[in-house]
């Protein structure tokens, strides 16, 4: 038996008592990661326009999952601490608990992927936002195109809100036509010259959209000839830190976003604890009560455990048995009528091995 | 005559307490939900006191936050009292108190009706407006300041950015102010010196705005500077049109008065259903401990005990308590005692 206890009928009560509460918080802990699934997935879709993939939205879609299959299974938990310490309630259960067992595992199971993928998934997001902040630093000045019209404002509020320029620095404008040539002075000689001496035709120049500038900084924001050390008065670009926003939009929401997973890091690691302390004290509550009710006397002392057998026989057991069911379904043509018979035999030998009482 | 006079059975005493707990309870909620509103209120004005001359409304959230506390703290305790009032014996621990309890309460209700007053004075009153025109003026000309006041800039920029607005009434008004530091003009440029010698206070003004003027909703690059003249920068080509400049609409005194405004009417609606609630329990609180001293008068648990809110009418309980007010200052009067010779 691996990690056996003594249970007499006061400490079985108290247990039934303990797991009660502590499924009912398990019930709670279920609704917490469930709103943490909701509060991830809309700041997601919020930003849904400067992504190029949802590959990212798997993490907040397990959580969903996994906050109402927890509720679900804790509240059957503690349905069944309210039964066990009853005879006649309890043995309805028996055939319930394996499956309760399993379920519950693959649930602590899914919560420590979802925390795995939390940190692998960040290349995913940066590659993502690189694709999509690229495509909306394109079409900034597509203000007339339908279905990207709103481009521009969905750039300009994130670098105000997100406090960032551009996709890595706010060099990338400058690679880019994000003035609209329906606005773009045709008669003037410096546009004429842009445009002639651009390969494509575009106008490029080395200015910034206002929605880069620092309010921070202690001088009247300069957006444009930004590259020209001799066009401002006191100003050298090289040394210059405070006039626009630094960091880059994808490095900023990169940030944020792994900043959101972590902080709820440790309150995901909590949850799959007590999910854990759920099902041990479950599996202890199972086995005392059974072997109380074997038992002649109900309210004598009990032996509660967590595995009959040690963990090696049991994998041995749950092998075999396996790989009997695998050739149970193989039909054999060797020994057609005994093979079924023996097959069945030991199919049952091992199910009884893993449920002692029944 | 007594004022609301109704009979209630021992059983309709302890419905009533049961109640009475319940709306006890609620009342803690609707007081802590003041106490957040006022908090709410006071971190407002803290944001943006940089731009509001005086603080003209510093009385609202402190009257909030101490009625919406005095309120929990009270409900409390009558949702303990109401608790042990439907039971004969427990009642008798807690009978001298009911009295000063349902006074405390009335007078916490009569603070509730205060905090509504108060903010829907100060707000409507003229001294709101006055204080944000004289504190958006002096921060437009302190602008360029950055260097004295380090902050200033920065909280003019987010304001205007935050609440949507440019200018005090409208966007010219930056053409009225030199938001540009000396420190960042070239002084040796004929542009500037003519502007410069062009004024008579020696001030550089120019028609263009600063940065956090312009609006993300529109379609075109944000025309900051050349705004009487021809939109610069020397490449932009912009119809002339006032409501599509592109540069937010409306001044920050009207913005910042709405916004104020909005959290003022919200204040008063709620402080003004929270005291008609309060007296509704209030109510509920004297009848039970007038049902409860009858019913101690009487002797009997389980009968039926009168209840009401006064004992006699209203002009009757009037004139007994000014008598006893008059005759407090009054000494002992030896008039009519035998034992003493006059």
């Amino acid at each position: 038996m691996l990690l056996k206890m003594k249970f007499s009928q006061q400490r079985r009560v108290r247990l039934a008592q303990g797991l009660w509460l502590l499924s009912w918080a398990a019930v709670m802990c279920g609704a917490f990661i469930f709103c943490l699934g909701v509060y991830l997935k809309i700041e997601l879709l919020c930003r849904a326009e400067v992504m190029e993939n949802t590959e990212i939205h798997v993490v907040p879609n397990i959580l969903l999952l996994v906050g109402l299959a927890s509720m679900g299974t804790n509240w059957i938990a503690s349905r069944v601490c309210q039964d066990s310490l009853d005879m006649s309630r309890f043995p309805r259960w028996k055939v319930l608990l394996l499956a309760w067992f399993a379920v519950a595992a693959l649930l602590c199971c899914l919560l420590v992927t979802v925390v795995v993928l939390s940190y692998a998934l960040q290349g995913r997001l940066e590659e993502s936002l690189k694709i999509g902040l690229r495509n909306g630093i394109r079409f900034y000045k597509d203000t007339d195109v339908p279905g990207r019209c709103f481009q521009k404002e969905t750039i300009d509020r994130l670098q105000m809100e997100f406090r960032c320029c551009g996709n890595n620095n706010y060099k990338d404008w400058f690679e880019v036509q994000w003035v609209s040539s329906r606005y773009l002075d045709f008669t003037s000689k410096d546009v004429k010259d842009r445009i002639r001496s651009n390969v494509d035709g575009r106008f490029l120049l080395d200015g910034v959209p206002f929605s880069c500038c620092n309010p921070a900084s202690p001088r009247p924001c300069l957006r444009y000839q930004l590259t020209d050390n001799q066009a401002h008065y006191n100003y050298e670009y090289q040394t210059e830190e405070l006039n626009l926003y630094s960091r880059g939009c994808r490095q900023a929401l990169t940030d944020y976003y792994m900043g959101l997973m972590n902080s709820t890091g440790p309150g995901v690691l909590s949850v799959i604890l007590i999910q854990v302390s759920v099902i041990v004290s479950l599996r202890y509550l199972q086995t005392a009560v059974e072997g109380a009710m074997a038992s002649e006397n109900p309210e004598d002392e009990s032996v509660g455990y967590l595995l009959e057998k040690g963990l090696k026989e049991t994998f041995e057991d749950l092998k075999s048995m396996a790989l009997n069911m695998l050739k149970y379904a193989q039909v054999d043509p060797a020994t057609p009528e005994a093979s079924p018979e023996a097959e069945a035999e030991k199919a049952d030998n091992a199910a009884v091995s893993l449920t002692p009482a029944s | 005559m007594a004022l609301g006079h109704v009979v209630l059975s021992h059983s309709d005493r302890r419905v009533l307490a049961r109640v009475l707990v319940v709306l006890n309870w609620v009342s803690v909620a609707t007081g802590a939900v003041l106490v957040l509103l006022g908090v709410y209120l006071w971190a407002e004005l803290r944001r943006w006191e940089e731009v509001m001359s005086e603080d003209v409304l510093w009385a609202v959230p402190v009257v909030l936050i101490w009625t919406g506390l005095g309120a929990c703290v009270v409900n409390l305790t009558g949702a303990q009292l109401c608790l042990d009032c439907s039971d004969h014996n427990r009642f008798l621990r807690w009978k001298l108190v009911l009295a000063p309890y349902v006074g405390v309460s009335l007078l916490l209700t009569a603070g509730l009706l205060l905090a509504a007053a108060l903010s829907l004075a100060l707000g409507f009153s003229g001294r709101l407006d006055e204080a944000l025109e004289a504190g958006l003026s002096a921060a437009m000309r302190r602008y360029k300041d950055s260097d004295l006041n380090p902050g200033l800039k920065t909280k003019l920029d987010l304001v205007q950015i935050h609440m949507s607005c440019c200018g005090k009434d409208r966007y010219q008004d930056w053409f009225r102010v030199q938001w540009v530091s000396d420190r960042y003009l070239d002084r040796t440029q004929a542009r500037v010196q003519d502007q410069i010698r062009s004024n008579v206070a020696g001030l550089y003004l120019s028609d263009s705005v600063p940065f956090s003027c312009c609006d993300p909703a529109s379609p075109w690059p944000c025309p900051q500077t050349g705004l009487k003249s021809r939109p610069a920068p020397h490449f932009l080509s912009l119809v002339q049109s006032s409501r599509s400049l592109g540069l937010w609409g409306r001044g920050c005194r009207e913005a910042l008065r709405r916004h104020y405004l909005w959290i003022l009417n919200v204040i008063s609606v709620s402080a003004v259903s929270v005291w008609a609630f309060e007296l509704l329990v209030v109510t509920g609180v004297r009848y039970l401990q007038t049902s409860m001293e009858n019913l101690v008068l009487l002797g009997d648990p389980a009968s039926d005990s009168e209840a009401w809110i006064l004992e006699d009418s209203l002009c009757e309980t009037a004139r007994h308590n000014l008598r006893i007010i008059k005759s407090l200052g009054k000494c002992y009067h030896g008039n009519n005692d035998p034992n003493i010779d006059q």
